[in-house]
């Protein structure tokens, strides 16, 4: 409808609506392709889709159901967490939209085929731009629905509820789905040529505002978490969230009036953001028409610059002097590798951004008072911080390390030509990325451990967990992107997303659960007095026993698998 | 028509296209060869409206590329070097789609499908879905769905790649037929020998600029040689 307008012309609808008739039969066509496929694949992936939202509508649950024994602080508590919530889910959905758009608008060999066509370039824009909504609706169907289902049910609220934020949520989804498409639009527009020294320059303003921002944290007087001027400082830093301007806090609100019987109110707050998102895909759409070809060309333009690099770089050198052990061959596969991970700025923004994140997370840990604890609650913390470590490091392997061997794509026959015998090409692959993972997820532990005043021992069992769960996830990655190639794709969303790709990410979630209960029962157990001494001893040292086992397990297994597939490849 | 006026891309500090002009008529067959680099994508990508000149214009049969696109695009028929397809539409669907974007008649578009079915051997497999094609069968498809609205202008990029003989020698002689019929043909090819048979005209382009332009006979006078024109390709983009 928004796109009708502004192409304003008869045939701009039925360009629209021919292009939506195509995704809409080539959606059909993988849906029947899928369910048509092995059932095992159907079952784990419709499986794992459902153990997820059921896992996530039992966590909210029971939130909302602990936050109703508290008289009077419940309504509060719900108000906070929703605008909390949304914004962090808003934020997070544009930008992931913003970079889904920029490679369906300029990377994409589908756009470049439309364009080639009879078709207005705002048609096209439109129909890309549009594609990106299944993403937000894939963020509303495992983590809005859930949540606002168990609200729901805690609270007992009127029939109209569950209308009132389904319409909600749908509305929302416009928003990160149109900012997204204007990001992207603006990026190739505003950005000028020389990308790294912009992007240079963009991290050190985000670290330096970073640093002023945790300066500003530590300058403060500590708070002690579990108090109530503790709880009310937390509660007045995130007041932000609940700002009137704010689309976001439309959205809790629209949501949390219908629940308390305010169907007047939310019914204004669905049309206060209908129109916000209404007006904005027409802006949307109005620059698409004037700026979409401009940006392609704007995007081309710098891919086609040649990028002269000369010298051997000195990570390279340093890298290959640390490697001095290794076979020259196996070496120079670790340093393609490494260059690889260096000169993909997806693959080490997103590895910062994650750990980034973590580590602000791990040097605050003082000002929440956490120190001074009893050790029960200290042992809580650490474990969830381990347990958070562990679950980012899943999903950048699942995201980079398991779509590697895929992404040789056509090139494969380099890697099956080299002199060597391919399971050493794979164990070069795992030693490359655990030795990475460990590095990264060691250090972070060991800091957060040392910020949380644990003792020794306990920080050398944390790292024995993070080196068995670096093992085991990078074994896992490695040996099943051998097992489920895709060599077809040289998307890595596209392979990440395939059969082996969701089997990876689901084996590694229940490798991390079950590394993560094998130390939590003897450190729970310890730090609430109820094993001490030699009994202890006995029940630590064979639950770390167990744990070298699983990883060894779940790193063998399919690294075996793996290199027999890998052996029997033809290129 | 297709008419290149002082058509230049500079992407940093090169200089891919250099103010090329060029005009090649209705019925003109003509052959686009150079080195790697040379610039021919570009220039072909530039007349296909998928890259904007830094300077000068391009126009297929009186209109703007880029001012009047939708005019210029719906003379034109482009055949990119790589073949895309949906992998989840069969050939027909996909030449059916195309068809529909040039505003085709449903009668008109199956005979013709039909029709260039039984020319290029797709009845075999034009009802399978295109992720189960080879490279040579998708190659079919896509030059199919390129003369399914009897195009004005075609511009082809490496025609030949991934095509058997015989389907090469179908090509051909289907180009030669639109050529005939009034098409304006600019084909990009590294294959000399191609250029050779079938094109009026060659130009040679070397650093974004053409070197040399006309019959193969033309080409071989200005590299001053009578021997092949692969002899004069090398002499005249030879480096320094």
């Amino acid at each position: 409808m928004v796109g009708s307008c502004v192409l304003d012309s008869e045939r701009g609808t039925m360009e629209l609506a021919h292009l939506a008739r195509l995704r809409l039969r080539l959606a059909a066509r993988a849906a029947r392709t899928f369910f048509r496929g092995s059932k095992l694949r159907v079952t784990v992936m419709s499986s794992a889709a459902l153990v997820f939202w059921c896992l996530m509508f039992a966590m909210f649950l029971q939130v909302f159901l602990f936050l109703g024994r508290f008289e009077g602080l419940t309504e509060i508590l719900s108000d906070y967490l929703f605008a909390f919530f949304f914004l962090a889910l808003l934020a997070m959905m544009s930008i992931s939209n913003a970079i889904i758009c920029y490679s369906s608008f300029y990377r994409d060999e589908e756009a470049s085929f439309l364009l080639s066509l009879p078709i207005h370039a705002e048609s096209i824009f439109i129909y890309k731009g549009a594609e990106s909504i299944l993403f937000s609706a894939w963020g509303m169907g495992t983590l809005v629905m859930p949540m606002v289902l168990a609200y729901g049910i805690a609270q007992q609220v009127p029939w109209y509820f569950y209308v009132l934020s389904l319409l909600l949520a749908i509305t929302m989804m416009g928003l990160p789905m149109v900012a997204g498409a204007i990001v992207a639009l603006l990026v190739p527009l505003v950005v000028p040529r020389r990308r790294t020294l912009t992007l240079a320059l963009f991290l050190a303003v985000v670290a330096g505002v970073l640093v002023l921002w945790v300066t500003f944290m530590l300058a403060q007087r500590p708070t002690v978490l579990l108090t109530e001027a503790g709880f009310k400082q937390i509660m007045d830093r995130i007041a932000f969230c609940q700002h009137w301007a704010l689309p976001s806090y439309w959205v809790s609100e629209g949501i949390l009036a219908s629940g308390r019987a305010v169907p007047r109110r939310a019914v204004f707050l669905l049309l206060l953001l209908l129109s916000n998102v209404m007006f904005f895909a027409m802006l949307a759409c109005r620059l698409g028409k004037s700026l979409y070809l401009p940006a392609l060309a704007s995007s081309q333009m710098r891919r086609s610059e040649s990028r002269k690099i000369k010298a051997q770089s000195i990570l390279d050198r340093l890298l290959a002097a640390v490697l001095f052990f290794l076979p020259v061959n196996l070496r120079l596969l670790v340093l393609k590798d490494a260059k690889t991970f260096r000169r993909d700025p997806t693959q080490w923004s997103q590895t910062l951004l994650f750990f980034g994140l973590l580590s602000l997370y791990v040097v605050n840990l003082p000002r929440f008072g956490f120190t001074t604890l009893a050790p029960y609650w200290q042992n809580l913390v650490a474990l969830l911080n381990l347990g958070a470590t562990c679950l980012t490091l899943s999903t950048l392997t699942s995201r980079f390390i398991y779509p590697q061997l895929s992404l040789e794509g056509r090139r494969i026959w380099i890697v099956g030509m080299i002199p060597m015998r391919r399971s050493t090409v794979l164990w070069g692959k795992f030693f490359f990325a655990a030795a990475g993972s460990l590095l990264l997820s060691g250090s972070l532990i060991v800091l957060s451990d040392m910020m949380l005043g644990l003792e020794g021992w306990i920080i050398a069992m944390h790292m024995l967990v993070v080196l068995c769960v670096c093992c085991g996830l990078n074994g896992l990655a490695v040996g099943l992107g051998a097992v489920y190639p895709n060599m077809r794709s040289d998307n890595p969303s596209q392979i990440v997303g395939s059969f082996g790709g969701t089997f990876n990410l689901v084996c590694s979630i229940f490798f991390i659960l079950a590394s993560l209960l094998l130390i939590a029962i003897p450190l729970h157990l310890h730090a609430t007095g109820v094993l001490v001494g030699r009994d202890f001893h006995i029940v630590a040292t064979v639950c770390l026993c167990l744990e070298v086992v699983l990883a060894a397990v779940a790193c063998l297994v399919p690294m075996r698998a793996g290199i027999r597939a890998f052996e029997r490849m033809e290129f | 028509m297709i008419r290149l006026e002082n058509l230049t891309k500079v992407f940093g500090d090169l200089t891919a296209v250099d103010h090329l002009n060029l005009e090649i008529p209705p019925g003109e067959f003509f052959a686009f060869i150079g080195p790697n680099g040379a610039g021919k994508t570009t220039t072909i990508k530039m007349i296909a409206g998928l890259l904007r000149p830094t300077e000068g214009r391009a126009t297929l049969c009186g209109h703007d590329v880029q001012n009047d696109y939708i005019a210029a695009k719906s003379v034109l028929s482009y055949v990119p070097d790589r073949p895309y397809l949906y992998d989840k539409l069969t050939g027909r669907e996909f030449l059916r789609f195309v068809a529909r974007t040039y505003n085709l008649p449903r009668a008109e578009t199956e005979s013709k499908i039909g029709e260039l079915s039984e020319t290029f051997g797709l009845e075999d497999f034009l009802d399978d879905l295109a992720e189960t094609y080879s490279h040579g069968m998708k190659q079919r498809v896509v030059i199919s769905a390129a003369l399914l609205h009897n195009p004005k202008v075609v511009v082809v990029d490496e025609p030949l790649v991934g095509l058997d003989p015989k389907g090469g020698s179908i090509l051909k002689q289907l180009m030669r037929e639109q050529s005939r019929k009034g098409t304006s043909i600019f084909m990009s090819t590294h294959t000399l020998s191609l250029a050779e048979e079938v094109a009026d005209r060659i130009g040679i382009i070397h650093r974004g600029r053409i070197v040399a332009l006309g019959a193969p006979d033309d080409i071989r006078r200005v590299a001053s040689t009578d021997g092949r024109l692969e002899e004069a390709f090398l002499r005249l983009t030879e480096e320094g």
